[in-house]
């Protein structure tokens, strides 16, 4: 008996060292792709050493942006293929001092509003188109009122066959001219409407930042239909026809960022004290809101990491851990990594985070 | 029983290097030379193991069935432990972590001579060698050459990446990271310790690596690919 236990125990510490070593060598699995592993370059430094800015993206090989000469002395309105030498739009030197803004595009045309002030400090507004298959720029119009720009792919919008922006009144800040144009020039024609408002997804325009008082509200330009938006007090709000986002307008609160719906409903927090949401438009494609926390300051360029909150998915998903600056508007997102001559962007078309 | 159970933590050590030997897998501990050692030692400790048994059973039957053997843990299970992690964990070579925490393993000031640059257009080198080359030569060999590196990248400070390689001399244990700066267009969405094989030119620029303020080089990228890691990831 005590003969075969010694076999028995043997044979069975012999068999477990078999079997351990049997075992296929563990693999780790690749680490999740994420949404940022569909993500595509963009230049940063154009080919005649120019600094290059993305201000909207077209698709996944055009964007649309400034680029800073070298030395600083010019800024240019270029489109910038994922290869090759931008194409030009329009340019400027450092001394005049103007900015380019509002720009946006159709299937064949771009345009954007050329800013110029002069020596008496009073700014002069052009709106500009060039056609998407090349040739040079054309003026379409002087006769732009005082547009106001908020950064936001709706500053100034084609419908239709026209093109529409907002515009304030002189002399009256209760209320908002919305004028529009005819896509390849014609006359301008003005809609003169009650209270201070921006343009938002067309047909509706949202209170604009400068409003003063009362709740925010959304207006329907075709029907007519006014929208109070409910959200909590102490809060500034910034409205999409969908969603609202708020951030407290007081020192004394805690510093969050939340989304609610036009209605009060479906309160989500977002992003807490940290992180600062960095698109002029709320909840972009409906779905996502860009979230930018600074993660280093002390060294010369401030590093943050770039997040996207999924409202569908009711979840943060990192995008770039360290970023140096970033930007989205419409269906893109895009960020910086590096500076100087290390300075890379990258973007992501939104449309294809599963 | 005591002998018998140091036969088997024997025979379970042996057949643990050997396994590492044979698969490969060994890369990620000790230097690729140093196979033939481990396949000899593991084959030693696997006979010493089964002569051991073997005189530990015969020894037990011939001596009467009486002797348990009671009282204290015996230590060698302690050497059970390693060979457990090895089997079930398998701890993968040294990456960005380590990297990120150790100064790079160049220090200026040499100027031992070195040998002209292999052929090829672009010449492939190690991380090791186009670190060497361009701080201890100045990147006078570089110069006018395409070099391919490959390595796994490590974020840099500013928000730039660096491609790195761990060198050893001898093991895992002794391990340190050879950075090399990257400056010019570089995939989107690179995550520390994704590998890519970087095709570029010599960049008239370093860096002093935070850790320890060694220069670390740069390399200007013209291409990049995202490549598989490698089966052997240390450079030596």
């Amino acid at each position: 008996m005590g003969r075969l236990r010694t076999w028995l125990g043997v044979g069975t510490a012999l068999a477990v060292i078999g079997l351990l070593l049997a075992l296929p060598t563990p693999r780790r699995p690749a680490a999740a792709a994420g949404p940022a592993a569909g993500a595509f370059p963009i230049p940063a430094i154009l080919p005649d050493g120019a600094t290059y800015t993305p201000t909207l993206i077209l698709d996944r090989t055009t964007s649309f942006g400034v680029a800073t000469s070298s030395g600083g002395q010019r800024t240019d309105l270029v489109v910038v293929p994922a290869t090759g030498p931008p194409r030009v739009l329009q340019s400027q030197s450092a001394t005049e001092g103007g900015s380019f803004d509002g720009l946006g595009y159709t299937a064949d045309q771009f345009y954007w509003m050329h800013t110029l002030s002069d020596s008496a400090g009073q700014a002069h507004v052009t709106l500009w188109t060039a056609r998407r298959t090349g040739g040079p720029a054309r003026q379409l119009s002087a006769d732009i009122g005082a547009p106001v720009f908020y950064g936001s792919q709706y500053d100034v919008q084609p419908v239709g066959d026209r093109l529409y922006w907002a515009a304030a009144e002189a002399g009256h800040p209760d209320r908002t001219e919305v004028r529009s144009i005819p896509r390849d020039g014609g006359t301008v024609t003005v809609q003169v409407v009650s209270g201070a408002w921006a343009m938002s997804r067309w047909p509706w325009l949202v209170s604009a930042p400068s409003a003063t008082g009362g709740p925010t509200r959304l207006h329907n330009l075709t029907t007519g239909q006014l929208v109070t938006v409910q959200a909590p007090p102490n809060k500034q709000v910034t409205c999409s026809p969908t969603w609202c986002r708020l951030i407290p307008d007081n020192a004394a609160q805690a510093t969050e960022t939340d989304l609610i719906r036009p209605d009060g409903s479906d309160l989500r927090l977002i992003g807490d004290a940290s992180a600062a949401a960095i698109a002029s438009d709320v909840a972009l494609v409906d779905r996502f809101e860009v979230l930018m926390s600074i993660v280093n300051s002390t060294g010369r360029v401030v590093i943050s990491k770039v997040t996207l909150y999924d409202i569908a998915r009711r979840r943060s998903v990192l995008i770039a851990p360290a970023a140096t600056n970033a930007g989205a508007r419409g269906d893109f997102l895009w960020w910086s990594t590096g500076d100087n001559e290390t300075l890379a962007w990258h973007g992501l078309d939104l449309r294809t985070v599963p | 029983m005591r002998r018998e159970l140091h036969a088997l933590v024997l025979a379970l050590l042996g057949g643990t290097l050997l396994k590492l030997a044979v698969t490969g897998d060994y890369k990620n501990y000790v230097k690729v030379g140093a196979r033939p050692y481990l396949i000899a030692a593991s084959v030693v400790v696997l006979i010493i193991a089964g002569i051991s048994l073997w005189q530990a059973v015969t020894r037990r039957l011939a001596a009467d069935h009486h002797g348990h053997s009671h009282g204290r843990l015996d230590v060698a299970w302690l050497l059970v432990l390693p060979m457990l992690v090895l089997l079930l964990v398998a701890p993968p070579a040294l990456g960005s972590y380590s990297a990120a925490r150790s100064g790079t393993a160049l220090r200026a000031g040499s100027n031992s001579a070195l040998p002209p640059l292999p052929d090829g257009d672009p010449v492939h080198l190690s991380v090791l060698d186009y670190a060497s080359r361009a701080v201890f030569d100045h990147g006078d060999s570089l110069r006018g050459h395409h070099v391919t590196l490959s390595g796994f990248v490590l974020p840099g400070g500013d928000g730039g990446w660096y491609l790195t390689r761990m060198v050893i001399t001898c093991c895992a244990a002794d391990a340190q990271p050879v950075k090399v700066g990257l400056t010019g267009t570089l995939p989107a969405g690179l995550k520390a310790n994704d590998w890519i094989s970087v095709t570029g030119s010599y960049a008239d620029r370093q860096d002093k690596d935070p850790v320890n303020g060694d220069p670390i080089p740069y390399l200007s990228v013209g291409s990049t690919e995202p490549i598989a890691a490698p089966p052997q990831q240390y450079e030596s």
